[in-house]
Parts: C-alpha cells; structure tokens; sequence
C-alpha cells in the first residue's frame, strides 16, 4: 500500500464511509501497521472538529444507572479486578448483560407501570421544571425530535435529529393524553429550530402530568387550521420531568 | 466544559477514581448521545453505543494523551463516532428496516445552536471548508453526521456512486493540504 492509498484508507475509515469488510481490514490495519494508525489519528484530529457542532440530546437516566452499575459507584483502587479484564472477558461481561438486560424488561416493564402510578400521583412539579420528551417515528422507535418544555419560562425546544418537514408541509406539536383532555397544539416546527421560543398557551404543571405525549403531526403548510391536528402523527414520545 | 477538567477526570479515571468518572459521564454523556443518535437514529442502538463507549473509556482512560489522542472530547467522540458506524454498518447488512420516506431527508448541515460555541479547530476547518465546492462538502457532512455510504450518498444525491466518491476524496485531500497551510 502506498503512501497516498494509506492516508485515503484512514482518511475515509474516520469520516465512516468504508463498508463493514473495508471497516473491519482497516481495524486489522491499525493494530498491525503502526504508520496507519499514526494517519488514522491525524485524520481523527482533523475531523473530530466536526463532532462539536453536533448538539447535545440528553441520554435516558437508566443509561447512567447501567454504565455506573458496571463500573461501580464506590471509588477503588487503580487494581480494582473490574480493570483487568481482557477484552474477551469483557465481551463474555457484554453478552452476560445484555442477558440481564433481556430479563429485565419484565422487570422494567413493571417499574414503568409503578412510575405511572407515581408520577399521576404525586404533588404537581414545581414551576421551575423541565420537561423532555424524545419523539420517535411510531412504527420504527428511530428519534427524530427531541423536545424540552421549560414550565417556569413557558418556552419551548423542539430539536431535530435529522428529518425536516417536507417540502410544502408543516410538523406541528401537540400535547395529547389518554384521560379524555383535549389536545393542545404548541405550535409549527421550525424548519432549523435553533432556540427556545415561547410556548403559544400558558402551560401549568398539571398539563404534563399524567399521561401525555408530545406528538408532531404532518399538516398542510402553515399548520391544522381549526386547533386539531388533521394530518398523521409522524413523531411521538412520552413527556418526562427532569 | 473544560477542557483542562475533562483531562484531570480521565486522569483520575486512568487512576481508577470512579468520581471522575461519574463527573465526566455527567459533563459529556449529553453530547456523546447527541452524536450516536445523529447516526444511528435508533434509541436503543444509540445506549448501546455510549455505554460501550464509557466502558472502553473507563478501561482505556491511561491510553489517552492529548499529544496523540486531541483533546478529551475529540478522543471520546472518535471511540463513539467509530463505534456508531461499526453499529450501523452491521446493521445495514443484517438488512434491518430502513428509515421511513418522511424521515429519509436527513440534514447533512451541522447544528447551528452548537456552532454558535465553536472551537478555534472547528473555525479552522470550517473556513476549509467554505473555499470548496458546497456539493463536495455536503457529501463529507452527510458521511460524518449521517453515516453515510459512498452509495447512500449517491441515493440521496441522486449522482453516480463514483463521483461521490470522486467528491470525498477530493474534499478530504483539500482539508488535509488546507489545515496543513493553516497550521493546524
């Protein structure tokens, strides 16, 4: 491999546009070929830039109780045995937990239902309380919004992941919920939403307790003319307190 | 975020220190998700991918050095990045269900929120980038944002999978001789 062909191999192994078979040649290449991995490197530096213009979404609160669960919450010393496994004793830890994993659902499954039953019933949040909601194409579980609701502000954020509305159509936003309460529309996604922007209606606490999702329903441009969404929901997500 | 602090955590990770820990997750794990759900689109394939990135972070804390490895979050977000397009690229092989019509319009363009708060890197490469040919950019963001194949590329651009190609590997080879001109 020349020179040239090397740096073009790393250089497209870091920007992701190699196939699994190429990927996995040019993972081989950087544990056996020293001067490859010198130029995938570079080429990491070169790139990683691009990484920061990416905005933040926040992970869901059980990923945190999963990561530390493995690592432990207590500090050790630097011989902890959690650090000296090798990477096929690692492998077998992944596949163990996501056994585990497999067997919680049940277990998450109910969590959830007593969740619900909580949060129905407890005290409304305080007023200085965000709320998120992830929305999900409803079909394929895959993000496309994400949606926080800052109560003590009345503002709003819907960020996408990636889609836009079409062309000649408009995403709306509504609150809808299970109990018979009619839907609340907050309003057109913007087409490259940036930053909060104050919620149309006054929002209390007891507006997103309970059962509610925040959905995005496909609309003719300029949105549902009679404060009803018209068109399908495209997006949806259960709304959560922070 | 800074990055002075993020250095002293992974040392202190390197150290076995599982507060560091948990005060790095805490200061990244928001923008480690942000990128793997940006290609991955799934939440659960995005989980996966972070938590196996705090794993190989929290057992490689002592390989990280800003000479070789960049700043914290450029090595981070590389383990992540990497591990997101492994991800994907089973998973477009195992032939799993491809995005709706309605979200097959990624946007290939950075988030403007983020790029209001940008690095001198990032400055850098982006005024690279705005001396090319915005077709030959688009096809690079949409491979670094999306995750793209030279031939999703080609599909969503509707060109020829060789002049995506074409258009990679000239944009690359241009910011590589760029940043090299720059310094950087």
């Amino acid at each position: 491999m020349t020179a040239h062909e090397r740096d073009q191999l790393a250089a497209e192994y870091v920007l992701g546009t190699l196939d699994a078979g190429e990927r996995a040649e040019a993972a081989r290449l950087i544990e056996h070929d020293p001067e490859f991995a010198t130029a995938v490197e570079q080429w990491e530096l070169r790139l990683a830039p691009l990484a920061e213009a990416v905005g933040p979404v926040t992970p869901p609160r059980s990923l945190r109780q999963r990561v530390v669960d493995y690592i432990g919450d207590d500090d050790a010393s630097p011989d902890d045995p959690t650090r000296q496994f090798d990477q096929s004793h690692r492998m077998s830890i992944s596949r163990r937990l996501a056994g585990m994993r497999i067997a919680a659902v049940g277990l998450i499954a109910l969590a959830a239902v007593a969740l619900s039953v909580f949060y129905a019933l407890r005290e409304p949040a305080q007023p200085g309380a965000q709320y998120v909601a992830m929305l999900s194409d409803p079909g394929l579980d895959e993000i496309g919004y994400e949606a926080t609701i800052e109560l003590e502000e009345q503002r709003l954020l819907i960020r996408s992941l990636g889609p836009k509305p079409p062309a000649n159509k408009s995403y709306e936003v509504w609150l809808m919920y299970k109990d018979g309460r009619k839907s609340l529309t907050l309003g057109l996604v913007e087409r490259d939403p940036s930053e909060m922007t104050k919620l149309p209606v006054k929002l209390k606490a007891g507006d997103l307790t309970g059962k509610v999702t925040l959905a995005i329903s496909l609309e003719a441009m300029g949105g549902a003319p009679v404060g009803q969404s018209m068109g399908p929901l495209v997006f949806a997500g259960p709304v959560e307190q922070q | 975020m800074a990055g002075k602090s993020l250095e002293h955590m992974i040392t202190g990770i390197a150290n076995g220190e599982r507060r560091a820990f948990h005060q790095l997750y805490d200061a990244t794990s928001a923008k480690l998700y942000g990128v793997a759900i940006r290609i991955l689109k799934r939440r659960e394939l995005a989980e996966e991918v972070v938590h196996d990135t705090y794993l190989k972070i929290w057992h490689h804390a002592s390989e990280f050095t800003t000479t070789r490895s960049g700043s914290p979050m450029t090595w981070m977000m590389s383990i992540t990045r990497n591990r997101a397009i492994d991800v994907l690229r089973k998973r477009t092989e195992a032939r799993l269900p491809e995005a709706p019509e309605h979200q097959d319009t990624p946007s290939g363009d950075p988030d403007p929120l983020a790029l209001a708060v940008q690095s001198a890197e990032l400055r850098a490469l982006m005024a690279c980038l705005s001396d090319l040919e915005p077709d030959h950019v688009k096809c690079l963001l949409m491979a670094y944002y999306q995750g793209f194949t030279h031939e999703e590329i080609a599909e969503e651009l509707g060109v020829p999978v060789g002049t995506v190609k074409s258009r990679v590997r000239r944009t690359l080879a241009k910011v590589r001789d760029c940043l090299a001109d720059d310094g950087t």
